[in-house]
């Protein structure tokens, strides 16, 4: 992004990041109030006043149900009977209200297509896509918090899937237990999970009363701010004529009288009905859900809309203030893409006719390639320009482009992996620590691996003694006298010989990282009465039996990264383990190959455009000979 | 001038920092993930674990008239909750099973995946058309995201993307009676 000021002092670049900000911040468009003479002509400009107008008919429709509808479990599903079948216009407001509903989804989708198509976020106006995105999202979640109120059977599952997926957030990578040797997870997923659900795995009144008060809030809260930013600037809310509104609302009328909002069958907490749906802008989703180990497709349902914030960003490098989409091809394929997953994936769900085994290769390569196609596409416009001096600025957009084709080359050498082994990121990245730091460990990591192997097989058989890594507790003194001595134990005191001995290079990194093991145990599991006082049956009962790592062998045994590394060599390697390796399936290359031959034509066009940067101007070149005395002067 | 500005900045300043000082007691205990702890935090550490709650779910052999025998069943969980009850009864659906080996097993009906509450299929052809995958025998499988875990494997996960098998409960057998007496501990699904 060009800065204001060519200043590189601290302070001149506090000011230009400070302009960025304000630049952007004064760009702000909520409704699309600044294209209102567009909308006279082009309906897509409309869509944020329809946007806004169908919002105000569901806000008023909505406080009219409330008036009939009781939000208890027992009552809920009733109270919408009655609502549509007793009370004398009931059926029409719950339709409109549940319409409008859809319609703000519609419209909110739609224009976040036109504003990347038509490149309304061009110039300095990227913010504009984000509040696009969070109008869209929070529809979706008054839609998504509304839905349950209905109380069947739909709405019950959907909900039900919805508030448990948070809790594969405690299985990331960065918040969750993966780096629990470096600090304790905070259960973020999990608590959201209780709020969501009022405690515990059932749906209960908690979560209907929750999702009430959420359903409200989701509305209210976002109109007071947007009508306080109406007021301050003065803006016309709806540029629409009362002609144009009156068909807008008789159009909602007519569609909750002619199709009368479903109302589907009670809910039924112990039945599960299959195959399980959910409101249609949900369902491709869930189709994901399906094909996906539940952890990464939490991550992607997480990183769907931070692509579309970077998304915006990325096209303003890549192609400046080009507004025309033929022009923009990687920004075509990107929304193409997302479309078609988007519809197709909704289809496949309606129908049930996928195959969760069969499809994710053909998706996996139409996601990818398609994303690759629009950048050679891209690349191509580039290549192919004659202009040497446009040329020769377009060097940064081709490394961008390499660096999106360099993660999925990155990606699909890590999947040859994931597909080979079957195991996924966590233990695969703890695999590739430990083969960093093995180099360091020397003749003790083959000594380390083969007794790791002894006592919990990588070839599935029967352990030996699978706590092996918790040989600092086994093996203390107290714990021995109270509970036993554990199976193997001349082998695990080896281990404690070989983990507590060996020095290595890295032992200061991994001895500056808490164990988190208190003398106590977890959750207690190490306390007896002792003269009426709780205390731990350890030896040292200030310290425990770990307090501190004794090296690099000891950390990479403890925290079993030392058996995540036997897994993944014994899984490669021919008939070691059953079954394993695993052949990466066929359709899968096309990506994966793709990925690296598009970084490949990045890097070519991106040396074509440094290139044009030394090339000698063809024509100016007289020109600028014949004026010498000004060259030199200046 | 400069003396005003100079004034209104230090009031400003001093207007600040309580302000400054109020949020960032608010926002501490949220920083403290920053910190290397010497402890656990322990934020949710010590909770207080779900007993069984009468009626104990009790079948005998009769029910179990032949090997695959499937019988739903609700078992009865009590959480320590602060309301006049002093506890909060939440009801846990499961199946109770007569392998072919004899034993009878007990599983949470609870998807491990996503929380949805999973059916037994006895028909490996029907589960081929609903659940895109055919087993060897008969099988837990969820309508959601088609889990399917086998029970002859000890619910090992077959087909689907659910990351672990369905929680068990403690069969005890006293006399000729099966009791459905606990439930492993476990997450929300």
């Amino acid at each position: 992004m060009p800065s204001t000021t060519n200043d590189r002092s601290l302070e001149g670049v506090l000011s230009s990041v400070g302009d960025w900000f304000k630049t952007r911040i004064n760009n702000i468009d909520i409704f699309d109030e600044h294209h209102q003479l567009e909308a006279k002509t082009n309906p897509f400009y409309a869509l944020g006043p329809i946007f806004y107008l169908v919002w105000f008919i569901v806000m008023f429709t909505g406080l009219v149900l409330i008036m009939w509808y009781v939000p208890t479990k027992s009552a809920a599903f009733d109270s919408i009977l009655n609502i549509q079948n007793g009370i004398p216009i009931g059926g029409l407001f719950r339709g409109m209200h549940k319409y409008g509903a859809d319609a703000m989804i519609i419209a909110a989708t739609m224009r976040l297509y036109r504003m990347f198509i038509m490149a309304d976020f061009k110039p300095n106006k990227e913010f504009n896509i984000i509040i696009a995105l969070i109008t869209l999202l929070l529809s979706m979640y008054s839609g998504l918090t509304g839905y349950l109120l209905i109380w069947n059977q739909r709405a019950f599952w959907a909900t039900k899937v919805f508030a448990t997926f948070p809790t594969y957030m405690d299985q990331f990578a960065i918040m969750g237990d993966f780096y629990l040797p470096l600090y304790k997870s905070l259960h973020l997923g999990w608590n959201t999970a209780e709020v969501l659900l009022g405690g515990g795995a059932a749906i209960t009144q908690n979560t209907i009363t929750r999702f009430f008060s959420l359903h409200l809030a989701f509305s209210l809260i976002p109109l007071i701010l947007v009508e306080l930013y109406f007021y301050k600037n003065a803006y016309t809310r709806v540029p629409l004529n009362w002609i144009k509104r009156s068909i807008l609302i008789l159009m909602l009328a007519f569609v909750a009288i002619a199709l009368p909002a479903a109302q589907g069958s009670r809910s039924d907490p112990d039945v599960t009905p299959l195959p399980i749906l959910s409101d249609w802008y949900f369902l491709g989703l869930y189709q994901m859900y399906k094909y996906l180990e539940p952890v990464v497709a939490t991550y992607i349902t997480l990183v769907i809309p931070l692509t579309v914030f970077a998304l915006p960003f990325a096209d303003s490098y890549i192609t400046g203030p080009e507004k025309d989409i033929m022009k923009r091809p990687f920004m075509l394929m990107m929304t193409f893409m997302g479309f078609v997953c988007w519809v197709v994936f909704s289809i496949l769900i309606i129908v049930n006719i996928a195959n969760i085994h069969t499809d994710p290769p053909y998706w996996r390569s139409f996601l990818y390639l398609t994303v690759n196609a629009g950048i050679v596409w891209q690349l191509l416009l580039i290549a192919r320009n004659a202009d040497m001096k446009w040329k020769a600025k377009q060097v940064v957009p081709c490394m961008i482009m390499f660096g999106i084709c360099a993660t999925q080359t990155f990606w699909a050498w890590v999947y040859d992996y994931m597909a080979k082994t079957e195991m996924f990121i966590d233990p695969l990245g703890h695999a590739a620590l430990y083969n960093m730091g093995r180099g360091a460990m020397g003749d003790t990591a083959d000594k380390v691996e083969a007794l790791v192997r002894k006592m919990h097989p990588t070839t599935g058989a029967k352990p030996v003694n699978q706590e092996y890594w918790n040989f600092h507790v086994l093996l203390d003194p107290g714990y021995v006298a109270r509970i036993g001595e554990p199976s193997a134990k001349q082998d695990l005191e080896e281990l404690r010989k070989l983990c507590v001995e060996t020095k290595t290079p890295l032992d200061f990194v991994v001895k500056a990282i808490p164990t988190f093991e208190t003398p106590m145990g977890q959750n207690g599991a190490y306390l007896i009465e002792q003269n009426g006082k709780k205390v731990s049956f350890l030896s040292d009962k200030e310290k425990g039996a770990h307090p501190t790592y004794h090296g690099l062998v000891d950390f990479m045994v403890n925290n079993r990264w030392a058996w995540d590394y036997c897994t993944l060599v014994d899984r490669l390697k021919p008939g070691v383990v059953k079954g394993y390796p695993m052949s990466v399936p066929e359709v899968d290359w096309y990506w994966m190959i793709g990925g690296a031959l598009s970084a490949a034509y990045a890097l070519v066009v991106a040396m074509q455009c440094k290139q044009a940067q030394t090339a000698e101007p063809p024509k100016q070149v007289a020109a600028a000979d014949t004026k010498p005395a000004e060259t030199t002067g200046s | 001038m400069t003396d005003g500005v100079k004034r209104r900045a230090l009031l400003k300043t001093v207007a600040a920092l309580p302000l400054a000082l109020t949020f960032g007691l608010l926002a501490s205990p949220f920083l403290r993930i920053l910190l290397p702890t010497r402890r656990p935090l322990d934020v949710l550490g010590e909770s207080d674990q779900p007993l069984a709650e009468p009626p104990i779910p009790t079948f005998t052999d009769k029910d179990f008239p032949k090997d695959w025998t499937c019988l739903p069943f609700m078992f009865n969980q009590k959480y320590v909750e602060y309301n006049p009850e002093g506890k909060e009864v939440r009801k846990i659906p499961g199946f109770i099973v007569k392998l072919p080996n004899g034993d009878v097993v007990a599983y949470s009906r609870i998807c491990p995946h996503l929380g949805c509450i999973f059916n037994f299929v006895e028909d490996p052809n029907e589960c081929a058309k609903g659940y895109n995958f055919k087993p060897a025998g008969p099988v837990f499988a969820c309508p959601c995201h088609l889990s399917v875990y086998d029970i002859a494997q000890a619910g090992k996960v077959v087909s689907g993307p659910a990351p672990r098998p369905p929680r068990k409960f403690e069969v005890k057998k006293e006399g000729g009676a099966y009791k459905v007496v606990a439930l492993e501990a476990g997450s929300i699904a």
